[in-house]
């Protein structure tokens, strides 16, 4: 048998055999799993506070009345039939759906296809490219709620900016016929010089090789920006389309600085309502309700687009 | 692409005419901050110009903006909050991060996922969870309630694990061999190969910490506790025609310092967008 050679070796153990423990202080291998637990002592106290009580918390609120003063009354479903329901309580709940899949719709393409109109006139070789990437820039940086009061000065309808420039007379942000639209032409504004940063790293990633090769086959011009670049910078659109929309979709910035929903409610998104309901309202249980409705929309597109459109991971 | 020379001067058209018209907008702000509260509204125009027709410069805004409203101290606090978010977010997402991507340990990957999920999770919903945490924390009404919740950001981890991951091991072997300890190796080796990403990130969350409105609005109410984007938004709320000028006078002040500093970065920045939703 094998096994006498085995155990008469055994007898003197060779120099850090794994069948000896050294003391756990020693022990390199604890430490580096201790120290590994340690760094991520602060994300997992983050999730933990933060993530896990915050969200199951409130998805337990949504099913009670909660004032924030009182303590809160378990009602079940109550809160989500009345939202979906009950046109007393909640009269724009449905509205305020339909006008933030109309900012969605309006804002998107402007969105998408401005600053990609920018990027390809920018990427052309140009002199100048880095003053022009430079102008551009300034938007991207200047704080959202300075710009806000920016426009707000400028649509100012006696003393704006625009309608000297345009010598007309429009209450752009008490019409109920401007008041979306004007909205979304500021946010577009907003988006160019942003916008057109991704087309332009999405342009210059396409080898020259590839046009040369187009050329060839008789691709110039327009033909070949429809049968080579488009299709190349697929990726970048479902990008800026779907996970674009899905943020454009909760909405509230905008409406909430420059109209408060205003007029007619024409301008009242569905993130302005949430927002109204935790601020004005004290209805922390419909707030929360309204959230997690929110939540199973996204989720939903989120699924949907995983299904229709599989992608690169990015 | 070849082109002749009316495609280049359509090319620059195109270019010329975008600038003006984001350029524009902003040059009228800025001079009509200058104006004086009365002439704001009689002479709408693009300068300053007083009755016998000479360019002027009012500060009448900007003195407003000290005297009337507090902007030293919305500054004060909006640059408090704004820097301890982005240097100690920073070290805390680079170092779970480097714990992620190099350390050895029980349930490591098992962790990881289970810290990605929410990040499926719009803000729009978390918004209303982390008004309720922070008030039951006792921090809601001060500045720790902008502060505490900005330290760990998912996002952030994933991609500076993805950095780590990307390097080679042997540097850090090499300094493990000469006996310094993991932080050790993760100050003196991990971060400095990471650092574009590193600016990138920090810029971004000075940006986001300078600029952000929403949440901020959510958890103060005290307008000493006030930050330049809440002590901004409170004066386009209010009904008061007359701090016009300041209203403008305080936009400039918060935007124009902001962009000079952050110019020289525009590399570092551009390379975040592109990343896309670094937040």
């Amino acid at each position: 048998m094998a096994q006498p050679r085995l155990s008469a070796s055994a007898e003197v153990p060779p120099a850090g055999a794994a069948s000896v423990k050294p003391p756990w202080y020693k022990n390199h291998l604890w430490w580096e799993s201790a120290t590994g637990y340690l760094f991520i002592t602060p994300a997992i106290l983050y999730f933990l506070v933060f993530q896990l009580t915050g969200v199951l918390w409130g998805f337990y609120l949504s099913f009670t009345k909660y004032n924030l003063r009182t303590p809160p009354v378990w009602v079940g479903l109550q809160n989500y039939i009345d939202l979906f329901t009950d046109r007393i309580q909640y009269p724009t709940f449905y509205h305020s759906l339909w006008i933030s899949l109309k900012w969605v719709i309006m804002e998107r393409p402007g969105a998408i296809f401005l600053p990609l109109f920018v990027a390809l006139l920018l990427n052309n070789e140009i002199k100048g490219e880095g003053l022009f990437k430079t102008l551009f820039f300034i938007p991207v940086i200047t704080p959202g709620i300075a710009m806000a009061a920016a426009w707000k000065a400028i649509l100012d309808p006696e003393v704006g900016f625009l309608n000297l420039i345009l010598g007309t007379n429009i209450s752009w942000l008490k019409d109920a016929t401007f008041a979306l639209p004007t909205l979304v032409g500021m946010e577009v504004w907003g988006a160019i010089g942003g916008g057109m940063w991704i087309w332009l790293s999405a342009l210059k990633a396409i080898p020259n090789e590839v046009y040369e090769a187009g050329a060839i086959d008789g691709a110039t011009g327009l033909r070949s920006f429809w049968h080579i670049t488009l299709p190349l910078l697929r990726p970048t659109l479902f990008y800026m389309s779907v996970t674009g929309a899905i943020g454009s979709f909760q909405v509230f910035m905008p409406m909430y600085l420059m109209t408060g929903g205003e007029p007619q409610n024409s301008t009242l998104s569905f993130g302005l309502l949430l927002y109204n309901h935790v601020k004005r309202y004290d209805a922390m249980g419909a707030a929360l309700a309204m959230a997690f409705i929110l939540l199973v929309i996204v989720l939903t597109v989120t699924l949907l687009q995983f299904k229709f459109f599989p992608q690169k991971t990015d | 692409m070849g082109n002749t020379r009316t495609q280049k001067i359509l090319i620059y058209a195109g270019l010329i005419l975008f600038s003006a018209i984001l350029v524009t907008p902003m040059i009228w702000v800025v001079l009509n901050s200058f104006k004086t509260p009365s002439d704001y509204f009689t002479k709408p125009g693009f300068f300053p110009i007083d009755d016998n027709g000479k360019l002027y410069f009012s500060f009448a805004g900007y003195k407003g903006a000290w005297a009337y409203v507090k902007f030293g101290l919305w500054m004060r606090n909006t640059l408090i909050v704004a820097i301890t978010n982005t240097l100690a977010s920073a070290f805390f997402n680079t170092l779970a991060a480097y714990s992620f991507a190099r350390l050895r340990f029980k349930g490591k990957e098992t962790i990881f996922k289970i810290l990605l999920v929410p990040m499926m999770i719009p803000g729009a919903v978390t918004l209303v969870p982390t008004f309720l945490v922070v008030r039951t924390l006792g921090i809601y009404d001060t500045l720790w309630a902008l502060i505490i919740p900005s330290l760990v950001w998912v996002g952030t981890i994933f991609l500076f694990r993805q950095q780590f991951l990307s390097l080679p091991k042997s540097l850090e072997e090499a300094a493990r061999i000469d006996g310094a300890n993991w932080f050790q190796v993760y100050w003196s080796v991990g971060l400095p190969a990471v650092r574009p990403m590193l600016v990138t990130t920090m810029v971004f969350g000075f940006l986001g910490a300078y600029n952000d409105f929403f949440y901020p609005s959510i958890v103060l109410v005290s307008p000493e506790n006030a930050t330049l984007a809440l002590g901004l938004a409170g004066l386009l709320k209010s009904q008061d025609t007359r701090n016009f000028h300041i209203r403008l006078a305080v936009l400039v002040m918060m935007s124009l310092p902001l962009i000079l500093v952050f110019l020289p970065f525009q590399k570092q920045i551009q390379r975040g967008f592109i990343a896309g939703e670094l937040k």
